[in-house]
């Protein structure tokens, strides 16, 4: 064994980090700031930069126009000053929000609503093969029954009628299945490297 | 004597007992690597040859969207993504980011593990750096990318970067590449709407469900399931790295995870049927 000793501040913060596991320890605690204060700072950093480079150098070029964007940039800390002034705040915020909104809109129904239905009501019978009518077929039953799930008018129906929807439960039980399988993997993704990089890089086994 | 031990003993919790199976399990096949087979995906094998449709004078955008913590997660499919398109001769690459945090970790853990096969920074690649504005800015890109980047992450006008004159507008990208935790719904929305850019993307296992439905909608052409993603690639790519040498761990950890589940569920009914007599 030659361990890497360039590597013990990283080890020494990952073995500290995963004290959590016997209880809530003060190094625990201690690394965990560590690494919001540093990934703080970092962003800090960053963000002034970007200022720099995207705001300051343009209004030094003569691009005058940039200054506007400074002046609703101030005026979103306006709402620290009591309430004289916190009623400024409100015009940035508006900027932010509208141009989102706007921005976002321009794709969404295409991107989230029509696309996912198209997808979803394909042919049933004579598609390329019989696997691909069997899949399509899962798709449109699933997704009718899941749907009918949330329709509250028939779910409240006395007798069989009301049973109905349920058969969307079971569909959407089998997403979150699905769903809970991924999770572990991304569980255990973030773990894995952690302990490849102890023994592989830092023990070098 | 024999006391002090049972209170020791009964001071363990069962959690305590899981999380030492969780490393017995992952230490072993990292040290004894057990070679399982490996499947590789339908999802990861329509990732591939999508990326290898790519032709000489192509320009892609690679969005890199990660943090530190992601890292161990997304940095295998990341690196395995980014070769792939270094391996492909002629294409040009830019790297951008949305996140603040993004580029420094990509210069400092991405790039060094990258074979640029003889790439040319500023002529056949350039990293852009953050962008802020998130969905605004990229609609930004997407329309008039010059008038948003003036420089570039190392403060290069991008005036003086060839790769650049292939990319005035997103009627130029020939494909986005992808690594963020969510499935890159903002680039479907201002790229693939709109110039029918085709989009393949490697995002967080807990975000794969969800992202499948946009690969049955055709809106992304493939994608990469994080670590396991990113190690089915690079056997694709024929360049095995940390993502191949943790399946064997994954395949542990999972059967464990199952044994849990069955184990829990016993414990479950027998003491459901002790309660009912």
């Amino acid at each position: 064994m030659n361990p890497n000793w360039s590597l013990i501040v990283p080890v020494l913060l990952t073995i500290g980090i995963y004290t959590l596991l016997v209880k809530e320890t003060k190094i625990y605690r201690f690394i965990e700031h560590l690494f919001v204060g540093t990934t703080m700072g970092y962003t800090l950093v960053v963000a002034i930069r970007t200022i720099n480079t995207t705001g300051v150098a343009q209004v030094a070029a003569g691009n005058y126009f940039y200054l506007l964007a400074f002046v609703l940039g101030i005026l979103i800390f306006a709402r620290f000053f009591g309430t004289t002034y916190s009623w400024l705040n409100r015009y940035p915020v508006s900027v932010l929000v509208g141009s989102a909104i706007g921005v976002t809109f321009r794709g969404l129904p295409e991107q989230t609503f029509i696309s996912q239905l198209r997808a979803t009501f394909l042919p049933l019978i004579g598609a390329a093969d019989p696997m691909t009518s069997f899949n399509n077929i899962v798709i449109f039953v699933s997704f009718f029954f899941s749907l009918l799930y949330f329709s509250y008018t028939i779910t409240n129906r006395p007798g069989r009628l009301g049973k109905i929807p349920n058969i969307g439960r079971y569909f959407l039980m089998l997403y979150f299945g699905a769903l809970y399988g991924n999770v572990i993997i991304q569980r255990a993704a973030m773990f894995i490297p952690r302990i490849q990089f102890l023994i592989l890089d830092f023990l070098r086994l | 004597m024999a006391e002090e031990k049972k209170n020791w003993m009964n001071s363990i919790n069962a959690r305590q007992v899981i999380f030492a199976a969780v490393f017995i399990v992952t230490i072993v096949p990292i040290l004894f690597p057990l070679n399982l087979p490996l499947v590789i995906s339908k999802t990861t094998i329509q990732y591939y040859d999508t990326v290898q449709k790519l032709k000489s004078g192509n320009t892609v955008i690679f969005v890199w969207n990660q943090g530190t913590a992601q890292f161990g997660e997304m940095g295998p499919p990341g690196i395995a993504q980014l070769q792939q398109l270094m391996d492909i001769p002629g294409v040009k690459v830019v790297v951008i980011s949305t996140g603040a945090e993004s580029p420094g970790l990509f210069e400092s853990n991405l790039w060094p593990a990258i074979d640029p096969k003889g790439k040319e920074y500023g002529k056949d690649w350039v990293n852009l750096g953050y962008i802020p504005g998130g969905e605004t800015a990229i609609a930004a890109l997407a329309t008039d990318t010059w008038s948003l980047v003036k420089v570039d992450w190392k403060g290069t006008p991008i005036s003086q970067l060839p790769v650049m004159e292939g990319f005035k507008s997103g009627a130029d990208i020939a494909l986005i590449v992808g690594n963020q935790p969510s499935s890159g719904e903002e680039w479907q929305r201002q790229f693939q709407n709109k110039f029918k850019t085709p989009i393949v993307w490697a995002c967080v296992s807990a975000g794969y469900t969800t992202a499948l439905m946009f690969v049955n909608s055709g809106q992304l052409s493939g994608i990469l399931n994080s670590l396991r993603g990113g190690a089915e690639l690079e056997l694709l790519i024929k360049k095995p790295g940390r993502g191949v040498s943790a399946m064997d761990a994954m395949s542990n950890l999972h059967l464990l995870v199952l044994a849990t589940i069955v184990a829990s569920n016993i414990i479950y009914f027998k003491n459901r049927g002790g309660k009912k007599k």
